[in-house]
């Protein structure tokens, strides 16, 4: 018991120092620099986010840019037509995403592994097309493949959530990334991330051990479609415009599920370390290779496919060896010179 | 002693083939119940019927007073009706204690209450010290056991042993068979599908067997030795007494 709450304190320490390093960082850095950060805790939220559904429950989606467009595109309309706070929007947005999740699982969870990844695709490709040929659904303008551009506001505003000065954006996204972490955090160690961990590992033998695996998996979906539209607004304010082609693309989708499994699916840090790595390596060779086109791609396609050769459980178990075997060492090098 | 499950004209047909036709069988309170039967008799599917994985095509399943003919597993465990699988299904990626504690959270949702039924379900299946060691790690005898640790997790009125002792060596026969006992002392009644016949004669109370489906005898275990029907489906017909 000692050495678990040991550990739990160290692990504290740890992320406060993390959280201590950030905020210092982003005092010193210029706006590019701020940019890629801000891009990175977005993406490791968003994988957090998708890590409920896919990661804990085990149900592969390929298709959680549908979250991320309702979201912004909600968060959008509401403020750019009627004038109501990004905040609002935000939560309006999660919940309409936490319905729309709901209704695709409640057939689809019917569909098993593959089957089900493969319907996630085709709805989002579906909301896709939809939206890029719908000018005005009823009074509200949706400006199909247009998009719509939200008005800049001067300064910094909360209210508006729009910042000219970048390093508010980092708060926001950070104050976000903390909240889907203790989340994520609190599902893994409480019944329900048990139950879901049965789920994945073996459906079957988890519903004679009295685990209702629909309704639980709507329940992560749920979670997992709120937090990606929370996100979703957050990205079209970063952007300040709202594009189909951006939103509810394919790729995006991808990377969100790219991200978190090289990090480590179904562990609560996986997709922020994930985050760290793909896009700190692809902001990287998008700048440095900009000549050469396609190449940027190629080093994130050398990397996918590495990661998935050698460590298909990603990086966060590896690093977790590795500091494991480092402070054991240590502790008998402590003990000898004792 | 009274009822606690009772199976009345069940039957499951998968197109022309009667898998399950017309069986009735009376499990008492407290008793150890053995299933038997040659290959394909469709014991698993009688199990997978009870259970709640497959719709009966007509016939009525009660369990404790309670009508559950086609009640979804995750009902039946919650009031009191768990089984096991004859082709183990550990959640391989857990721990065998998280294993365990998933068929705990049945009536609690603390994960402490949770675990100190996981670890008493651990002792009586004799694999508390694989607590930390992961599912996938254990040999077959384990997880076997892991199986019924599982189910005993739920605190479970009747328990269903699909083939716990299958592919097991004579030692680990006779810790099964312990461990089975173990189970029917704590209360809890057993029916449990077995191939082998020294453990099914010496330890249960009462025997169903079923051939093609079909229920052809039902007694103590002297009196089925003894069915001429039985040993005819056995050995065959020229043995029959």
């Amino acid at each position: 018991m000692n050495t678990s709450k040991k550990s739990t304190i160290v692990r504290l320490a740890a992320l406060a120092a993390a959280l201590a390093f950030v905020l210092v960082l982003a005092e010193c850095l210029n706006s590019y620099y701020l940019q890629i950060i801000i891009y990175i805790f977005m993406f490791a939220y968003f994988a957090s986010a998708w890590n409920i559904l896919s990661g804990f429950a085990g149900q592969f989606s390929l298709g959680h840019a549908i979250f991320i467009g309702i979201g912004a595109y909600t968060s959008t309309i509401l403020y750019v037509q009627y004038g109501i706070s990004p905040w609002i929007g935000m939560l309006a947005g999660g919940l309409l995403a936490a319905l729309v999740g709901v209704i695709i699982g409640f057939p689809c969870f019917k569909l098993k592994s593959t089957y089900f990844t493969l319907t996630t695709i085709a709805l989002a490709n579906i909301l896709l097309l939809l939206v890029q040929n719908t000018r005005k659904l009823g009074s509200i303008k949706i400006n199909g493949a247009r998009g719509i551009q939200i008005p800049a506001v001067s300064g910094n505003s909360l209210a508006a959530m729009q910042f000219v000065d970048k390093k508010y954006y980092l708060y926001v996204i950070l104050g976000m990334l903390i909240v889907v972490l203790a989340v994520c955090q609190w599902i893994k160690s409480s019944k329900m991330g048990y139950q879901l961990a049965a789920v994945a590992n073996n459906q079957d033998a988890a519903e004679s051990l009295c685990v209702n695996s629909r309704a639980l998996k709507l329940k992560a979906m749920a979670i997992s479609a709120f937090f990606c539209a929370a996100g979703g607004t957050f990205y079209a304010q970063v952007i300040l415009f709202c594009n189909p082609a951006r939103l509810f693309a394919e790729s995006l989708s991808d990377k969100l599920a790219i991200v978190a499994m090289l990090g480590g699916k179904a562990t609560v840090f996986g997709p922020t370390v994930g985050a760290v790595i793909v896009e700190s390596i692809s902001q990287f060779a998008s700048a440095r290779f900009a000549g050469t086109q396609g190449l940027n791609l190629a080093i994130y396609g050398i990397m996918l496919i590495v990661c998935i050769r050698f460590f298909p459980d990603g990086i966060l178990p590896i690093l977790q060896k590795l500091v494991r075997r480092l402070v054991a060492r240590l502790r008998s090098k402590g003990e000898t010179t004792k | 002693m009274s009822e606690i499950l009772k199976i009345e004209h069940l039957s499951k047909h998968f197109g022309g083939l009667k898998a399950v036709n017309d069986v009735n069988m009376t499990v008492q309170k407290g008793e150890i119940h053995a299933l038997i039967g040659p290959n394909g008799a469709g014991k698993t599917t009688l199990f997978n019927l009870v259970s709640g994985f497959l719709t009966p095509t007509s016939g009525h399943v009660t369990f404790d007073g309670h009508d559950v003919t086609g009640a979804k597993p995750y009902h039946l465990c919650s009031k009191g009706l768990v089984r096991t699988y004859q082709i183990v299904q550990p959640f391989r990626g857990m721990s065998t204690l998280d294993n365990v504690m998933v068929g705990g959270f049945t009536h609690t949702n603390k994960v402490s209450v949770a675990r100190e039924k996981a670890l008493r379900a651990l002792k009586i299946t004799k694999l508390e010290n694989k607590a930390d060691v992961q599912a996938r790690s254990l040999n077959l005898c384990e997880q076997k056991r892991l199986e019924v640790a599982r189910a005993l997790a739920t605190e479970p009125k009747l328990i269903m042993l699909d083939e716990v002792m299958a592919g097991l060596n004579p030692t680990e026969v006779t810790e099964v068979m312990d461990i089975v006992t173990g189970i029917k002392e704590l209360g809890i009644t057993v029916v449990i599908i077995e191939h082998i016949m020294q453990a099914v004669m010496s330890i249960s109370d009462n025997i169903t067997v079923i051939s093609f489906g079909e229920k052809i005898a039902e007694g103590k275990p002297d009196e089925i030795a003894r069915n001429e029907d039985v040993i005819a489906v056995y050995l065959g017909s020229d043995y029959a007494i």
